[in-house]
């Protein structure tokens, strides 16, 4: 664990603190960066994204995860409303871990985030929730991100 | 924030949109109005043309959330509502259940008074669509 993943730890910690909740942050975050998403592809140099094919676009946007050694192996399969994901060796597990975290919970799973950005770049679905199940015992998480759709 | 009902969302937003029409009635001022869940999620609205209603539905359950923790760092119990008077308007963000918030836009001349009253019968209403709600 590194210096700057404690801060990273710490902020989100403390925007919860002052009592903002992690679910309200996470939706503001989604929609900030679906909205920005161009500028997202300019900063790092990416193709434009399949924004018209939910399958596609999640792929594509997990594969930057898995390009950047995020974590070991991440499964993604597509039900309808609903996104599983499954991830093995994140390495953002720490922020769930018990020296770090009462909670056992990670604040906030970037994983997730950027799967509900796709469901909001995605015409006629609407991100509705996420829920995961972090098991830091044997470094896997299963995550669901839900959505509705129109 | 109970999860297991996320099925019924859209029809509580359909059910909603039909009451807009009373919404704008019952409430002494009514401007405006956006209802939505704790986590953000937009379920209906009647705002101002060029508002943003992601970022306003955020703000709006920022000011509800942050005052509750003030609340609760007092031990002073739940919040029911909150009045914001400016010098133009007023914005009363209201609890409308554990998970849903509602927040109004009303003029600065009516009293708050007569305000409330048509806000709590819009709640009730509205938990009412909630509670015997089925997709």
């Amino acid at each position: 664990m590194k210096l700057k993943d404690i801060i990273v730890y710490y902020l989100l910690k403390t925007i919860k603190n002052v009592g903002i909740s992690m679910p309200l942050l996470f939706r503001r975050m989604t929609d900030l960066m679906s909205k920005e998403i161009k500028k997202i592809e300019k900063i790092l140099q990416l193709q434009p994204f399949s924004i018209a094919n939910l399958d596609k676009l999640v792929h594509e946007l997990v594969d930057l995860f898995v390009n950047e050694n995020v974590a070991d192996g991440i499964n993604i399969k597509i039900v309808p409303n609903e996104i599983l994901i499954d991830v093995h060796n994140c390495s953002y597990l720490y922020m769930s871990e018990e020296v770090m975290n009462e909670e056992r919970k990670c604040p906030i799973c970037l994983i997730a985030l950027v799967a509900s950005i796709a469901q909001t770049l995605v015409k006629d679905i609407e991100f509705n929730t996420v829920e995961y199940i972090v098991d830091t015992e044997n470094k896997k998480c299963k995550i669901k991100v839900s959505f509705i759709r129109h | 924030m109970n999860y297991t009902q996320k099925h019924k969302i859209s029809s509580f937003r359909e059910k909603i949109n039909r009451l807009i029409p009373i919404i704008t009635k019952e409430v002494a001022g009514f401007e405006g109005f956006i209802i939505m869940r704790n986590d953000g999620l937009v379920i209906s609205h009647f705002l101002p043309s060029g508002v943003d209603e992601y970022l306003f539905s955020a703000i709006a359950v920022s000011i509800f959330s942050l005052s509750q923790k003030a609340f609760s760092e007092l031990d002073y119990g739940e919040i029911e509502y909150i009045v914001l008077h400016g010098l133009k308007k007023q914005l009363v963000i209201s609890r409308v259940s554990r998970e849903f918030i509602i927040c109004f836009l009303v003029s600065k001349e009516v009293k708050l008074n007569f305000i409330l009253k048509g806000i709590f019968e819009v709640i009730k209403k509205i938990s009412e669509l909630w509670e015997y709600n089925v997709p």
